[in-house]
């Protein structure tokens, strides 16, 4: 039997509560209780990235978090209104970076991070490697986050 | 099953008594929750280390102490750490993805006993010792025989490993050479070396290796036999000690990444190259 657990997280800014089961992956709640669509399920063994979200600022699988194992803490996706998230977002029209578009929030939520502390080049290709893209789009998506990075997105 | 948080370590020990082989406990996540998700592991309980704040601390008072919560993110930018243990710091760096490094914790790493790990070698090069507690008390572990065998430490079922320690990393040099076949891999194998400036103004060498067999090794008998030596004359050994690390760690793993007899191959080679990349530190050529 499942157990269900009450979690509170705040998402994009707001605080949300709930009652789930206690096993559920941070990337199922925040699908299938807080229906934000962007964080995609890929692989779910924390390989592809396809499911990246900040917690706390920091990227990360969420694949690989249980829900009630970040309670309390800032959740952001996308949907979010993330001043470096909008960045990347235009950055990546800009650069022609999207290709089938399956990577591309979790590759933005990376880029998001690299822009937020304004990392150097050796590091945004270190952030990117938790992102992987099956269209084989790398250099664009590089070349966007960089421009996001550097402010010259807009 | 159930995630229990406990507030205080001494309700953590109590739960993992309670549960025992059935409880398992979270700390990163980044293996369990993975073998969770694959219903390769269906415990009763998961014991979540979360809001133990204490863990997450690193103290530095003579011996390095890193609580079980500390990130391997944070082992690598922690300014202390790349002090007093480069090679920690350095091993710490390359595992898998920034997004593993940020959850993933060393303690938890070395928990989960993965014999392709990074971090292990660099805690092996280290002699570090890891600390199990539980309701009965608490003892330290070396790390030579914390790792058993395949995806087993050394803990007794109710205990919990709260930390790892070691004595700041000895005047000299390391190196780390990883061999992968995607940057995000496991290591296929993964070659730790380390000269220690002795005294004498000679050096002597440290080696450890992971990906070989079941657990990470320690090539001890070739590291005594190598003995106290000056840099010009270990370059001009490095093809040799190679060899005799290869015969001694004698890898017995094979996989689909590659036969037993191709990992003694990367064993040998990278031996080899490290102690020429470390001998250079010291102007041989």
């Amino acid at each position: 039997m499942t157990e269900r657990q009450r979690v509170r997280l705040i998402v994009n800014g707001q605080e949300r509560k709930e009652e789930i089961p206690s096993g559920m992956s941070l990337l199922d709640y925040l699908r299938d209780e807080a229906t934000l669509f962007s964080v995609k399920t890929g692989c779910r063994v924390g390989y592809c990235g396809a499911c990246t979200v900040l917690l706390d600022d920091l990227p990360v699988h969420s694949c690989c978090l249980l829900a009630v194992q970040v309670e309390g803490r800032r959740i952001e996706t996308v949907e979010g209104d993330g001043l470096e998230v909008a960045a990347c977002q235009n950055a990546f029209a800009a650069n022609n970076a999207v290709q089938c578009g399956f990577c591309i929030p979790g590759m933005i939520m990376s880029g998001a991070a690299a822009t937020r502390r304004h990392v150097s080049e050796e590091e945004v290709r270190d952030i990117l490697l938790g992102n992987i893209c099956r269209c084989g789009g790398y250099s664009r998506i590089f070349k966007a986050v960089m421009a996001a990075n550097e402010g010259g997105a807009s | 099953m159930i995630v229990h948080t406990p507030e205080t370590l001494e309700e953590a020990l109590q739960l993992k008594q309670k549960y025992g082989s059935d409880g398992l406990i979270l700390a990163g996540g980044q293996s369990l929750v993975v073998l969770l998700q694959q219903r390769l592991a269906q415990p009763d309980a998961v014991i979540s280390l979360q809001r133990l704040n204490g863990l997450r601390e690193i103290r530095i008072n003579g011996m390095v102490e890193m609580g079980a919560m500390v990130t391997m993110a944070q082992a690598t930018a922690d300014e202390r750490i790349r002090q007093v243990a480069p090679a920690l710091a350095r091993v710490c760096g390359i595992v898998a993805s920034p997004h593993v490094r940020n959850m993933g914790t060393v303690v938890g790493n070395a928990c989960h006993a993965e014999p392709g790990s990074d971090p292990p070698q660099a805690l092996l090069l280290l002699d570090a010792e890891i600390r199990a507690e539980s309701v009965r008390g608490q003892r330290w572990i070396p790390v030579s025989e914390f790792f058993v065998s395949f995806l087993q430490s050394a803990l007794e079922e109710d205990e919990i490993a709260t930390a790892v320690r070691f004595r700041a990393q000895p005047a000299g040099a390391d190196t780390y050479i990883k061999h992968r076949s995607r940057m995000m891999d496991l290591a296929i194998v993964g070659i730790g070396a380390m000269l220690v400036k002795e005294a004498s103004g000679k050096f002597s060498v440290r080696l450890a290796s992971g990906g070989v067999g079941p657990r990470p090794l320690r090539a001890s008998a070739t590291e005594s036999e190598i003995g106290l030596r000056t840099p010009t004359d270990l370059a001009a050994m490095a093809a040799d000690i190679g060899f005799k690390a290869a015969e001694e760690i004698n890898p017995t793993l094979s996989d689909g990444f590659g036969s037993s007899g191709y990992r003694k191959k990367l064993v040998q080679v990278s031996t080899r190259r490290s102690l020429t990349t470390l001998c250079q530190q010291f102007g041989t050529v």
